[in-house]
């Protein structure tokens, strides 16, 4: 059975996962029924030095950029809708290959056009994000996974979680942190600019 | 566009500076670019552009403040319980990094290979001229060209409008081509929203058009045109403004004149993710269904040489 975290909970990945090198970070979310417009939800990550600021902006991996430090992160691409079973957005991680500079690799999700359509977290139910063994899948018994809740209501970007290096191996974080100003608003936290 | 058999654009020169192009030679090898399809038939539209751009004149792409709205306090007081001493969540900046998209020295070396069989595309340091956030910049016949960093590609919308003394004299349209083949185009009055009405990218109004640049890697390549809306046809002089999510403002001089319906005005190509943004100065017009043929935009069907059937 994965691991269940709750929120500020942390993990060695090696526990959780034992043997893992190539970890995949699912993201799952269910926009609730609207008669509005439709709900477009992006994941992204953000990878970390140890200023927690990303070093350039091709740290910055989301829909316009699908690979960030050479390959060792990569955005396996945009699902619109959130329909449908299973995770809407994957990122694959290969833990060994991440640059020894980078500590952490935040998660997020965003809503797209979120102001503009009156939309927000607190309209998002079952939201999840869970990391498992990318080269043994189907075993129940390894991964982890951190169900959000019902906690957020006007955020329009959250921090689901955190990969972090801690005493030479890698950690799992989770956080459920929301930001009111969208993606733009949590990117510049870690140094990056809009535009 | 050009691409080579392995897919590589070959276009990049075109972009950063197009020359004189040659006069009716059939059997003239192709030219990159919107500038490589033949003249309509009606040889008005001579689309020869000045020469190279300058070199980058900015190369910072320190792109300015975005309003920096606190972080919404977690519901409940939700802080974060980090019960360990490891390096804490998110921590508030001391300032932003540049966002140079310079490759590293390397980087148009072998592509790097990632841990499911990907290959990583190469990155290349295009070399352009860029824009700071809240930055105006005037494009020229020198330096008509720049591009946007893959955060100002993709964050928010562009938005284009017309200022002139008045504005019902001129309405603007885009023609694009979306990354799966498509051409279409928006213009007032007939047709607002495009490709897709129902998830558009593309929107014009009387007021302007814009560019969705959430959906920016569905996107090709763009044109930006003015139609003047007087039946003498004479265009208004005045300026068009394209302005960024980031604030910034490129600004495109609109030249006072009789044209034959349609006047070309900025190209749009998507390189790797980054928009790069050419403003024409073609010194001739043409119908709209010429422009748009002299830019390569030849997959769309004619009601008359005025209108698109869209």
């Amino acid at each position: 059975m994965a691991v269940s975290l709750s929120k500020g909970g942390n993990i060695s990945l090696e526990k959780a996962a034992p043997g893992m090198t190539n970890a995949v970070i699912g993201l799952g979310w269910d926009p609730r029924t609207t008669d509005g417009a439709p709900f477009d939800l992006d994941a992204s990550v953000l990878l970390l030095g140890e200023s927690g600021k990303v070093r350039s902006d091709a740290d910055f991996v989301f829909y316009n950029n699908l690979t960030g430090d050479n390959g060792a992160v990569q955005h396996q691409g945009d699902n619109r809708t959130g329909e449908g079973e299973g995770d809407d957005e994957q990122i694959h991680v290969a833990l060994g290959q991440v640059s020894a500079d980078v500590q952490r690799i935040v998660v997020v999700a965003s809503i797209d056009q979120a102001d503009a359509r009156g939309q927000n977290f607190g309209q998002v139910a079952d939201a999840y994000i869970r990391v498992y063994d990318a080269d043994d899948p189907h075993n129940a018994t390894k991964g982890l996974r951190f169900d959000l809740g019902e906690d957020a209501s006007t955020e329009t970007a959250l921090i689901f979680g955190e990969l972090y290096r801690h005493g030479g191996e890698w950690k799992f974080r989770a956080i459920g942190q929301g930001y009111a100003g969208g993606l733009a608003n949590v990117i510049t936290q870690f140094g990056l600019q809009v535009g | 566009m050009t691409r080579t058999p392995a897919g590589a654009r070959t276009d990049l020169p075109f972009l950063r500076g197009r020359s004189l192009r040659p006069a009716q030679q059939p059997s003239t090898p192709p030219v990159p670019g919107p500038t490589a399809a033949p003249p309509p038939t009606s040889a008005s539209l001579d689309l020869s552009a000045p020469a190279a751009a300058t070199p980058p004149t900015s190369s910072s792409l320190d792109l300015g403040a975005v309003p920096a709205a606190p972080p919404a306090t977690p519901p409940g007081g939700t802080s974060l319980d980090l019960f360990d001493d490891e390096p804490a969540a998110p921590q508030p900046p001391d300032g932003g990094t540049s966002l140079s998209l310079a490759a590293p020295s390397g980087a148009a070396a072998t592509p790097a290979r990632s841990p499911h069989g990907h290959t990583r595309p190469l990155r290349h340091d295009l070399g352009l001229p860029t824009i700071a956030a809240g930055e105006r910049r005037l494009l020229t016949e020198h330096e008509p060209v720049l591009e946007l960093t893959r955060m100002q590609s993709a964050a928010g919308a562009i938005e284009a409008k017309v200022a002139v003394s008045n504005p019902t004299e001129v309405v603007l349209g885009i023609v694009f081509e979306t990354a799966d083949g498509r051409e279409s185009l928006v213009l007032p009055g007939l047709s607002q929203q495009g490709p897709d009405p129902r998830r558009p990218i593309f929107r014009a109004t009387s007021g302007g058009v814009a560019v969705d640049l959430r959906r920016i890697t569905d996107i090709h390549r763009v044109l930006l045109f003015a139609v003047p809306t007087r039946p003498s046809k004479q265009m208004p002089g005045g300026t068009v403004t394209v302005t960024t999510y980031g604030g910034s403002r490129l600004e495109i001089p609109l030249v006072a004149g009789p044209t034959l319906g349609a006047q070309a005005l900025l190209s749009g190509y998507v390189v790797e993710g980054r928009l790069v943004l050419r403003a024409e100065h073609d010194p001739y017009s043409g119908t709209l269904q010429q422009v748009c043929a002299a830019y390569g935009y030849r997959e769309i069907s004619w009601r008359d040489p005025y209108t698109p059937l869209v």
